[in-house]
């Protein structure tokens, strides 16, 4: 195939294990995701997408933009008060996190055709979005013809009267966590691997510990929820919800960590000052909490294996 | 969680199926959704509304003439690019430069998947693969350098992909695999050639 026809188009997506792109051709744009080692291609011609949607997450942008302040926070806090060497890390740590701001909030676009939606990995960022749908509106449009949408409304129902529907319990589709959520978990274990290689080094033990203790529970109880979403089993809302409550609690804790050790860290060491031996005991329930999000990770999969051993195969 | 078109005029949130009002979703704010609260936009498209035009008849197949797999009754129009099935007017659903059946069509909203979505397994990415990881152990180098040099050579023969991909990763992982075969050579050659050479010169 002649590789000229393509063009690029706004929009890419990068992680460690894969890479997005979208490129145009004259009649239909190309979606190629990639995970380094194999490209799927999917194409979608103009005159067949009947949609084109965002949905942003706001509240996903927020939490992360938190997460990533606060460890530049206890970093400038390290540089003033301990040590300029602590600027090393925050640099890089906040020109990231200004990136990530400057990027715009963040979602998952995807496009509608008659055979269902596909989504568009390598859209990922609102002016992404505007940006795409800006070069191929005007082709889809010239495709198809222009859509009036004041027709539409015209018949459409008063749907903002419309009371709630009871709530449906959908099977979730199988990519809902592939991708970014399982890149996160596993980033996640990883961090708490290298601070568990940095307690060594003995500069704060115990802070250290509970934080790579936090991080590696959150890590594996994110694999849990995905592992349990992607197996389709319906194994109830009270025991989802109780995996996600862990993860806030560890995470609480892993921020909790890192703020006491920075703060410990920060007081110039003195005759009046105790030894930084010791963490002040801000979850007292901390192993307890951890304990159970080990049992209920295994309860999570042994409702998955019983539940899948039960169904009849297809 | 993307929305779907639903019927005229609004579309439904995929995840709880509340309906959006048209307008807002397509407006530049977009609209939130009642029950789960995303916020979603999108644009749509005068494909999102077909026409509820009646189906076209098919004529009626005669003797030696391919029928639709179907209505064996009907007249065959054209066969599915994704199973081979033949099709008559009613089961005949294009899309894009395809023609599909119904099944593939199902079959492929439930997998996700269909002849439309292509797969390319990138041997120069895996060739520099084998040329780097045994790296890690010197001994698994013995079978990662020969091994790259044969991938590295299939990814320069493979058929170019839709998109334009470079040839340095494949160049990259033949030199690291000559490079590991050759220090291997030299350090073979180094210990046994001296022993042999001892051992010539002592018989």
């Amino acid at each position: 195939m002649d590789s000229s026809i393509y063009q690029p188009l706004p929009g890419r997506g990068f992680g460690p294990f894969r890479r997005d792109r979208i490129w145009l051709a004259e009649d239909h744009f190309l979606s190629v995701s990639s995970s380094r080692f194999v490209d799927t291609y999917e194409r979608f011609y103009f005159a067949d997408i009947q949609a084109i949607y965002f949905r942003e997450w706001y509240s996903q942008y927020l939490v992360i933009l938190i997460a990533q302040l606060v460890p530049c926070f206890a970093f400038l806090i390290l540089a003033i008060a301990h040590h300029r060497a602590w600027l090393m890390p925050l640099f890089p740590l906040a020109t990231w996190t200004i990136a990530y701001a400057w990027l715009g909030p963040q979602g998952d676009c995807s496009t509608q055709t008659l055979l269902g939606t596909h989504a568009i990995p390598a859209i990922s960022r609102r002016p992404a979005y505007d940006q795409l749908l800006q070069r191929l509106v005007p082709l889809i449009e010239t495709a198809q013809g222009a859509l009036d949408i004041e027709g539409f409304t015209l018949v459409a129902p008063a749907v903002s009267d419309v009371s709630p529907p009871p709530m449906e319990r959908l099977a979730p589709p199988k990519a809902l966590y592939r991708g970014w959520f399982f890149e996160a978990a596993f980033i996640t274990v990883a961090v708490a691997g290298v601070v568990s290689l940095w307690n060594a080094t003995n500069i704060h033990g115990v802070g250290l510990d509970r934080l790579g203790n936090a991080l590696s529970l959150v890590g594996l109880l994110l694999i849990v929820v995905a592992l349990v979403r992607a197996s389709r089993v319906d194994v109830g809302g009270p025991v989802i919800g109780c995996l996600w409550g862990l993860v806030g609690i560890q995470c609480l804790s892993a921020v909790s960590a890192i703020l006491a050790v920075t703060m410990q860290m920060a007081v110039p060491r003195g005759t009046s000052t105790p030894p930084l031996t010791s963490l002040p005991d801000l979850l007292p329930f901390t192993n307890a909490i951890q304990i159970a999000c080990i049992l209920l990770a295994i309860v999570g999969l042994l409702l998955i294996i019983n539940q899948k051993n039960g169904q009849p195969s297809v | 969680m993307p929305v779907t078109v639903e019927h005229s005029g609004a579309v439904a949130c995929l995840g709880c199926r509340h309906p959006l009002p048209l307008t807002e979703v397509t407006g530049p704010h977009g609209a939130r959704c009642l029950r789960c609260q995303c916020l979603q936009r999108g644009r749509l498209f005068h494909a999102a509304f077909p026409p509820m035009a009646a189906p076209v008849p098919s004529p009626m197949a005669s003797a030696g003439e391919a029928c639709c797999f179907e209505h064996p009754t009907k007249r065959a129009a054209a066969s599915c690019d994704s199973c081979g099935r033949f099709l008559c007017h009613l089961c005949q659903f294009t899309f894009g430069v395809r023609n599909l059946c119904p099944q593939c069509i199902a079959i492929a909203r439930q997998n996700n998947s269909g002849p439309w979505i292509n797969r390319r397994l990138n041997w120069d990415t895996v060739a520099l693969a084998t040329a780097i990881l045994p790296t890690l152990g010197i001994w698994t180098t013995i079978a990662g350098g020969p091994l790259a040099i044969y991938l590295g050579i299939r990814a320069l023969r493979q058929a170019p992909g839709p998109v334009l991909r470079g040839r340095s990763r494949a160049i990259v992982a033949i030199t690291l695999g000559s490079l590991q075969v050759l220090v291997w050579a030299l350090l073979l050659i180094t210990v046994f050639g001296t022993a042999l050479f001892r051992g010539g010169r002592l018989g």
